[in-house]
């Protein structure tokens, strides 16, 4: 049986991040892969190409060569790792896996934070800093999402937690109170 | 218009003054895969087995599976409009119905919800519908009687109060009936009925309910239903809400009858909802736990300890069976978990004896100690008496000429089937019963035409209302027999004067 999706971005994620710990490099990697990602999202046929099985190996191996001339070594050898292994369908997953990893391992958190209006980035940092406080983390990421159906308030999502203080949940929680 | 705007809002202004505005922090996961009452949700990497998840659309569901990516959740309620993406909430509860004597007359869903248009249950009790059985040093053994007014019943295999008798056939053998009758007899006798009806006709379940109601047993019934057009996790969940519902009785002292009816259905919905979740299938394609499906649910009825206030709950689970093939997964697993089975025959039934069962493959382990002391006496032999007629019966048929102590036995063999035969909602004070049995093991219709049994049985019945009621009365009161000589003369006297019809 195929690995699913969520299992093969595990295991090499696991890895990889594994492989820059013993190397010392984890920021460093971090900070490439999160490059790579952005690039690899403005251009999608670049992971396209690289996962055709169509295509020749050497033809592969020529293209990639000729991208990651920037990387650091490490990441040249995963790159050229995962092209080998025929995973680079699955690059973004595990990017993202990596992400998560290194993450965890240095209390960071990301998240979305939903509001009415957008608002200025010092109250974005202020809102990341007190749940940073609060859930001890060492620093939190938070993206804005603009949503004027909330009509007020914040709605923060952070990793599977959410604290929803919008006029839009209030209004509905003495909605169902009224109606009970 | 009497009622002004001020009014109104002052009225909203109290309303509203409990409602709290504290930040609601909530951990969610995401749905992925949403099938025939199940769902998967991606996420949720704190939830615990069992516990309960709201999803968007204000359906609950309960976490089953938890694996390395995903939860599986059955979900009990709608969820045509649960969407890939939607988010899943977990609530820190685990799966509760409402309980107590609010309850007690109405319909409900298995989540305890109101079906019969009667309005709202006002009760603010609750009780987990998974909760651990009574230990060892909470119960004792069983030693009151059930009685069921069905005389092959109480004769045969006598149900004790905390007893689990499974009542096994095929379809169309009078199970139900026999389920209807038994909480009829309940009548004034103190117990608390609960009928759990699972993937039942709805139509059916209607025409029970008007029974009851008709003869006045709604007085002391639940009727919990989950019918076959609801989706498999309230098929599966029927029973132990049923179980919730009849526990809170029971700790409080009383006594309680839970008819499932039937088991097999509920296995059937668990198999479904466990193949859904991509649990390995085993024996018939149920998961590996289908046997503790069913016996952690009748463990859970229990003769109470005296400190815990002797409250019982008895247990009438349902099997139906496939051509009469009680060796099946479902029914040999059940059978090894009850205190007994009646096993009811599709050819007994057919035949006309009704109810249909079959007296030397239906046992009670424990009822026995609970059967009254003259209902013992009388109906010591009957079992064998029954047996050895059921064998020499197959024997006579080939007309060979028989001795008279051959042909005494057909005779009285012949009278004892039909004498446990019972028409529907017609049923027997165990009083009556005894008289009856003593009647008949003692030789007193040995002179009655087989086709004169029922009405001499009735007959019977109205001389000792209206002449003797007192040896009646004793039987009642002390559970013994009375003095035998008074018993006979009584019986010499009717008999003599019972008119046969065809002579």
């Amino acid at each position: 049986m195929a690995l699913s999706r969520e299992e093969t971005a595990r295991r090499y994620g696991t890895a990889i991040f594994d492989f820059a710990k013993d190397s010392g490099k984890t920021e460093l990697m971090y900070s490439e892969l999160t490059e790579l990602k952005k690039a690899v999202q403005a251009e999608p046929r670049f992971v396209q190409v690289l996962s055709n099985p169509v295509l020749d190996v050497k033809q592969k191996e020529s293209l990639l060569t000729a991208v990651e001339q920037g990387f650091s070594a490490e990441l040249q050898e995963v790159l050229n790792f995962l092209l080998s292994y025929d995973r680079f369908d699955n690059l973004v997953d595990i990017i993202d896996y990596y992400i998560h990893l290194y993450n965890a391992a240095n209390h960071i958190g990301t998240g979305v934070a939903k509001t009415a209006l957008k608002p200025d980035e010092d109250q974005l940092q202020r809102l990341a800093n007190s749940y940073a406080k609060k859930y001890g983390l060492q620093a939190l990421h938070l993206e804005n999402e603009v949503d004027p159906e909330i009509i007020g308030g914040v709605v923060l999502e952070v990793e599977g937690r959410v604290i929803d203080g919008s006029v839009k949940h209030r209004l509905e929680k003495i909605r169902a109170m009224l109606t009970k | 218009m009497s009622i002004k705007a001020e009014e109104i809002s002052s009225l909203i202004k109290q309303q509203l003054e409990h409602y709290d505005d504290k930040l609601d922090i909530e951990e969610v996961g995401v749905v992925t895969y949403v099938g025939d009452g199940i769902a998967r949700a991606h996420g949720l990497n704190n939830v615990l087995s069992s516990e309960l998840l709201q999803f968007d659309n204000g359906a609950y569901g309960i976490a089953q599976n938890l694996e390395s990516n995903d939860v599986g959740i059955i979900i009990l309620g709608k969820f045509d409009d649960i969407r890939e993406g939607d988010r899943v909430k977990r609530t820190g509860r685990i799966m509760e119905v409402p309980v107590g004597d609010a309850l007690i007359g109405r319909v409900v869903n298995p989540l305890g919800q109101p079906v019969d248009g009667l309005g709202e249950i006002k009760t603010d009790k609750t009780r987990p519908i998974e909760s651990k059985a009574p230990g060892v040093m909470q119960r004792q053994s069983v030693n009151q009687p059930l009685q069921t007014g069905i005389k092959a019943i109480d004769a045969l295999v006598p149900i004790g109060r905390g007893q689990r008798e499974l009542v096994i056939g095929d379809r169309k053998t009078g199970k139900t009936s026999l389920a209807i009758d038994t909480i009829l007899n309940q009548k004034g006798q103190d117990v608390i009925c609960i009928y759990v009806s699972i993937g039942q006709k709805e139509s059916t379940v209607r025409a029970q309910v008007e029974t009851l109601k008709k003869l006045g047993a709604m007085d002391y019934t639940i009727v919990v239903e989950a019918g076959p057009s609801e989706p498999a996790p309230m098929l599966y969940i029927a029973p132990y809400s049923g179980t919730a519902m009849g526990e809170e009785f029971m700790y409080a002292g009383k006594d309680v009858l839970v008819v499932f009816d039937d088991l097999s259905k509920q296995a059937v919905a668990y198999r479904e909802l466990s193949l859904l979740l991509r649990r390995p299938p085993g024996r018939e394609a149920y998961p590996g736990d289908v046997f503790y499906l069913h016996s952690r649910l009748l463990e859970r009825s229990a003769k109470l300890s005296k400190e815990l206030g002797g409250g019982s709950l008895t247990a009438l689970p349902f099997i139906q069976t496939e051509a009469g093939d009680i060796s099946a997964y479902i029914p040999t697993n059940v059978i090894s978990i009850t205190d007994g089975q009646i096993f009811l025959q599709s050819d007994l039934f057919f035949s006309g004896t009704r109810p249909a069962i079959d007296a030397g493959a239906s046992v009670s382990r424990v009822g026995g100690a609970a059967q009254i002391p003259a209902m013992k006496k009388v109906a010591g032999t009957l079992r064998t008496d029954l047996a050895s007629y059921r064998e020499l019966e197959s024997f006579a048929q080939f007309g060979s000429d028989l001795d008279q102590a051959t042909q005494a036995k057909l005779a009285r063999g012949r009278r004892t089937v039909e004498v446990l035969k019972q028409p529907l909602h017609k049923l027997v004070a165990v009083e009556k019963q005894v008289v009856l049995l003593y009647a008949l093991t003692h030789g007193f219709m040995d002179a009655v035409p087989v086709d004169d049994i029922a009405r001499f049985e009735q007959e019977l019945y109205t001389d000792f209302d209206a002449n003797h009621a007192d040896l009646l009365a004793e039987i009642k009161s002390t559970g013994k027999l009375p003095d035998e000589n008074k018993l006979q003369e009584a019986l010499q006297q009717f008999a003599s004067s019972f008119s046969s019809s065809n002579k």
